[in-house]
């Protein structure tokens, strides 16, 4: 499918959240594909560069980029919510997010580059799925929770369990995306967003990184980690947290923490990069990460 | 010397508006593509899927009959006839091993058929529906084994040749050879106290000019081919094209419009020939454009290795050098021989040395085909040889500045490089003329802060290091290259300059404005340039080999110095004293005599072809150079390397170049912050990645990345202003030289940082982790 084509496909532009989820299931019902479209930057590329018999013209497009259930962020207490369909660039420039949580700042303004960031949305980025994935990589660190609508429910999923495989998720068919949410990080908690690409923006990743951590008195008491382009989904470095948790910054076996990020990754050789490159840094960074704890 | 001269110019070394300028911003020019008319047809190449096949049977009847194709072309529908696509002079020293269609693909992404359609869409259906039968041969990709004994032959065909009487022989895949010395370098070498031996290889890397490959054809009221294409050599690919598909030159018209950047790619004559044969086929109008992912696999810089052996004293100079030279030129020979003697022949006259020896060949394999890219064959050596010369001052320990300063070649001094390496044949004995050298060197050095912080790479995670280099190419190929303009008056005073000259988007057409403007006393302004139209403008080689200021900006300043020559004689017949026209001074749009008396130029434009004995004041300038003036550039770069991702930041970068006279400053600049970016991303980031089939895995922006207006570092040019006897208004070139610096100056400043030699480029962050472990 070329992108001329794209004014043939049937699109539908849904008033409310409601009136999407009916739609979804009503498409859904009929037995086509449906293409929930926001910021479309991954979807257009995709149309872009994929053969012409994964396009099918009779899938339908429907366009969520409006719907004011998905927009906003917010914070009640302890916990900042965001919407699905929120672009990068008001991520960015939200001065909450900059106070509280400057990792995901960060990563905002480096995924993509600027357009991308005024288009792109955390949704969308989570339901496309990609290993290298910066939006995803930061709610990792976050223990962000996703918020899934489908016709009659609304359930909650921690990032962590969202995927169940190379780009697949336990998104049902009939569900969208509306929201994340997390636990803000102390004040003085440490936060880190590190990608290593080819250049400054435009680039995925080789690999990237994002952590955060809170101390008590030297004793680790929150950690969390994403991993982007070192296995078929983003990792939690799970290994690695069970290892620091609750462990002193100053009595941490950096050798354990290196061992520990063995076993967990799983990089591969691509056109970006090598798994042999991939494995080094992502030792490198999250021992960087927490060394600078100490 | 050179203040001087320039101080009283009135337009020269002036920054003024590019001529264009407006019109692309608010995009009123039009390009190749915007030519295009609703009953254009696109024309599509049938690409190749296999590194190296022959097509025994190809049938294209049902291709030919999906509604909305117009043409199909194989092999078997169109003359056979030998050429070069290598847009060159005649003879072209390219050999003659690139047919329209052949019934043999020779890389992946070669020409199996043309197809003109109503779309592209259904082209490539057409494509599909080919039905071919293949024999599949063994491929060759590895250069280091492409000359063995029993290797794959890519060019078995009996008319592969080479035009010019120079080694080829394609029966061993070698597309060219090159021998040259002087003095005894086997002596030099066994003699020398200190003897140094080192090799480096340099990537595949494309152009990427904004503006894909592209070329619009038809048929015009007099049956004649008119190519409207955006090319770098409308005159060269007039002349291939109707070589190509075999009809006489005057039946082929090419224009060049506004074009979206070229760097060397549209040196080459790719699409015109390809579109002729469809327009001829057709009778229609064809538009044929490149994708992205097709012009990577168009041309190409050429991936080279450079070995140097070396014979020194115990002082730094130079007894003697050895360049040993394999290119890579892929599947066919464009431009095989001259990128590869060009690594000698703008490499190493930039040092004195008792003896001299070049040994080069370049190798077909099955791999995409190299080409003209900025640099040609300067940017591969100069790698080489500027970290190899760091490589011995730190053995001498010598500081880098020192080791050039003690043999760098001064004014007055000449090379037997320069006359024994030209274009295909000897070259043109020269002595340098004009060189700011030395003061590059002074001025980028203290611009960087060398003393102070050189060789202080700190102990943290992130090291810093600084690199240098020296630099020289040429402005133009002597003897070789014509610029002709052709200059007329118009009634209100104002100048038509017509020129074979091409603006690539470098700013030719503005600067041979200003050269014509000078002479004449006017504003640019009052100078309507035409250029590059086969039908309407002077002959012009076209823009390569860093010419276009140097030659046909003499041709420009000749062609006006005549017409100004007229302009007096019919001021010196309307002045009551008919003063001596050689008395007569042009200067603010007006011609004014010694005694004071004045005629404007509008009043000399309307008698001269209205009011008494008329004629037109017109003149054509031409000009070909006896030498090839080198520009001189010093570079020096800081670096950061983290020692643990091997992760390779540029800081700041000063380029510090001697182009002779500047003739529009910013324009120079331009140049040569662009070139440096250039360079800087070739030496980072830049590389094909191929599968065992010989397919090209980053064939996208998304893979396969070049650096932006982000990644820039701070780049500080110094322009060290010389005054060239050869060059208009004492100018050289500027384009090429400075895309040369980046590779060895990162080199060795990461060597300064983290104290290891990177000889082969990119220097990704795999790679320099690696040499960084390697030597823990």
């Amino acid at each position: 499918m070329s992108l001329a084509q794209l004014g043939e496909i049937d699109w539908i532009r849904p008033r409310d959240l409601r009136h999407a989820c009916e739609q979804l299931a009503r498409i859904h019902d009929e037995g086509k594909k449906v293409w929930a479209l926001c910021g479309c930057t991954d979807w257009m590329v995709e149309r872009h560069i994929a053969p012409v018999d994964q396009n099918p013209l009779d899938a339908v497009a429907l366009d969520i980029s409006n719907l004011p259930e998905l927009r906003g962020i917010r914070v009640d207490g302890h916990v900042m919510t965001i919407g699905a369909a929120q672009p990068y660039a008001a991520i960015r420039r939200d001065p909450m997010v900059r106070e509280h949580c400057p990792m995901l700042a960060q990563m905002a303004s480096e995924v993509g580059a600027r357009q991308i960031q005024s288009r792109g949305t955390l949704g969308g980025n989570l339901v496309t799925g990609s290993p290298a994935a910066d939006g995803v990589t930061a709610l990792f660190a976050l223990d962000a929770t996703v918020t899934l609508q489908g016709p009659s429910h609304e359930r909650s999923v921690p990032v962590t369990s969202f995927y169940s495989g190379y780009r697949t998720t336990v998104r049902r068919p009939d569900e969208l995306v509306v929201r994340v949410s997390f636990e803000l990080p102390k004040p003085g908690a440490a936060q880190t967003w590190r990608k290593v690409g080819t250049r400054k923006a435009q680039s995925i990743s080789k690999a990237a990184l994002a952590a955060v951590a809170e101390t008590e008195e030297g004793v680790i008491t929150r950690v969390g980690f994403g991993a982007a382009s070192v296995a078929e989904v983003v990792l939690p470095l799970a290994s690695v947290r069970s290892l620091v948790l609750g462990k002193n910054v100053h009595s941490l076996n950096m050798n354990d923490v290196e061992e520990a990020v063995d076993s967990e990754i799983r990089p591969i050789d691509d056109v970006r990069s090598t798994g042999r490159y991939r494995r080094h840094l992502m030792k490198v960074l999250v021992k960087r990460f927490l060394q600078a704890l100490a | 010397m050179s203040a001087d001269r320039t101080r009283d110019l009135q337009v020269v070394g002036h920054s003024v508006r590019k001529v264009d300028s407006l019109g692309l911003a608010c995009g009123q020019e039009l390009y190749v593509a915007d030519y295009a008319t609703p009953d254009t047809l696109v024309g599509y190449v049938v690409p190749s899927p296999y590194a190296h096949a022959r097509i025994k049977r190809i049938d294209a009847t049902r291709a030919r009959a999906i509604a909305g194709v117009h043409a199909v072309l194989t092999h078997e529908d169109i003359p056979r006839i030998a050429h070069t696509t290598a847009g060159q002079g005649y003879v072209e020293p390219s050999p003659y091993d690139n047919f329209v269609l052949d019934s043999k693909v020779r890389f992946v992404g070669d020409r199996v058929a043309l197809i003109a359609a109503e779309t592209l869409e259904i082209a490539e259906e057409a494509g599909k529906a080919l039905d071919i039968e293949w024999e599949m041969l063994d491929p060759i990709f590895d250069p280091d084994h492409a000359m063995d004994e029993g290797a794959p032959i890519i060019h078995d065909e009996p008319e592969a040749h080479m035009p010019i009487p120079v080694p080829y022989d394609p029966k061993r895949n070698m597309a060219a050879g090159a021998n040259m010395g002087d003095g005894d370098i086997e002596q030099a070498l066994r003699t020398s106290p200190k003897v140094y031996s080192r090799d480096f290889s340099t990537q595949y890397a494309q152009h990427c000019p904004i503006e894909p490959h592209v070329t619009l054809g038809y048929l015009d009221a007099r049956n004649r081919v008119v190519l409207i294409t955006s090319t770098q050599v409308p005159f060269h690919a007039r002349r291939i094209t109707a070589q190509a598909v075999g009809i006489p030159v005057k039946r082929v018209r090419v224009i060049k419009p506004r074009i979206g950047g070229g760097f060397g790619a549209k040196q080459e004559v790719l699409l015109e020939p390809l579109v002729a044969s469809l327009v001829l086929a057709t009778g229609r109008k064809i538009l044929m454009q490149l994708s992205r992912a097709e012009e990577f696999l168009s041309r190409t810089r050429h991936a080279i290795k450079v070995g140097i052996d070396g014979g020194f004293n115990e002082d730094g100079t130079i007894n003697g050098l050895r360049m040993r030279v394999q290119s890579n030129t892929g599947a066919y020979g464009a431009h095989a021989l001259t990128v590869m003697c060009n690594c000698g022949s703008k490499v190493l006259p930039l040092y004195r040395m008792k003896a001299v020896a070049f040994d080069a060949k370049a190798v077909y394999t099955n791999l995409p085909v190299g080409g003209a890219y900025r640099g040609y064959g300067a940017t591969q050596a100069a790698f080489a040889m500027e970290c190899f010369l760091d490589e011995v001052a730190e053995d001498l320990h010598l500081d880098p500045i020192e080791i050039r300063r003690r043999n760098h070649i001064l004014p007055g001094e000449g090379s037997p490089v320069f006359a024994a390496l030209g274009e295909g044949k000897p070259g043109v004995e020269q002595k340098i003329g004009s060189s700011g050298l030395a003061e590059c060197l002074t001025l980028g050095a203290k611009a960087i802060g060398w003393e102070e912080k050189r060789s202080k790479p700190g102990t943290g995670t992130l090291r810093r290091g600084i690199g240098m280099c020296a630099l020289m190419q040429g402005s133009a190929i002597p003897e070789i290259d014509l610029g002709a303009v052709h200059i007329k008056m118009n009634d209100d005073g104002s100048f038509n300059l017509t020129c074979g000259a091409t603006d690539l988007g470098t700013g030719s057409d503005t600067i041979l404005a200003q050269i014509a403007a000078e002479v004449l006393g006017v504003d640019e302004t009052e100078v309507l340039v035409y250029s590059s139209d086969t039908d309407l403008t002077p002959f012009d080689v076209g823009a390569y080999a860093s010419s276009t200021t140097y030659l046909s900006g003499e041709a420009s300043r000749r062609a006006a110095l005549a017409v100004a020559e007229q302009i007096r004689e019919i001021a010196s017949e309307m002045m009551e004293s008919h003063p001596d026209p050689a008395t007569l001074v042009l200067k603010d749009k007006a011609v004014v005599a010694p005694d004071g008396s004045r005629v404007t130029l509008g009043e000399v434009g309307l008698r001269s072809l209205y009011q008494a004995n008329q004629r037109q004041v017109a003149a054509t300038g031409s000009a070909i150079s006896h030498k090839s003036p080198p520009p001189f550039s010093a570079h020096f770069v800081e670096v950061t390397v983290d020692i643990q991702t091997g992760q390779v930041r540029v800081v700041k970068y000063v380029a510090a170049v001697d182009c002779g006279t500047a003739i529009n400053p910013k324009l120079a600049e331009g140049q040569v912050e662009g070139s440096v970016l250039n360079g800087i991303s070739y030496a980072l980031t830049e590389e094909y990645q191929f599968d065992d089939k010989g397919r090209m895995r980053n064939t996208g922006f998304n893979d396969y990345k070049i650096f932006g207006t982000q990644d820039t570092p701070e780049i500080q040019t110094i322009l060290v202003p010389t005054w060239e006897e050869t060059g208009p208004y004492g100018a050289k070139s500027v384009s090429e030289i400075c895309i040369n610096g980046a590779l060895p100056a990162i080199s060795n400043a990461i060597y300064d940082a983290v104290g290891v030699r990177l000889r082969e480029g990119p220097f990704t962050p795999d790679r320099v982790l690696a040499a960084i472990r390697q030597k823990a």
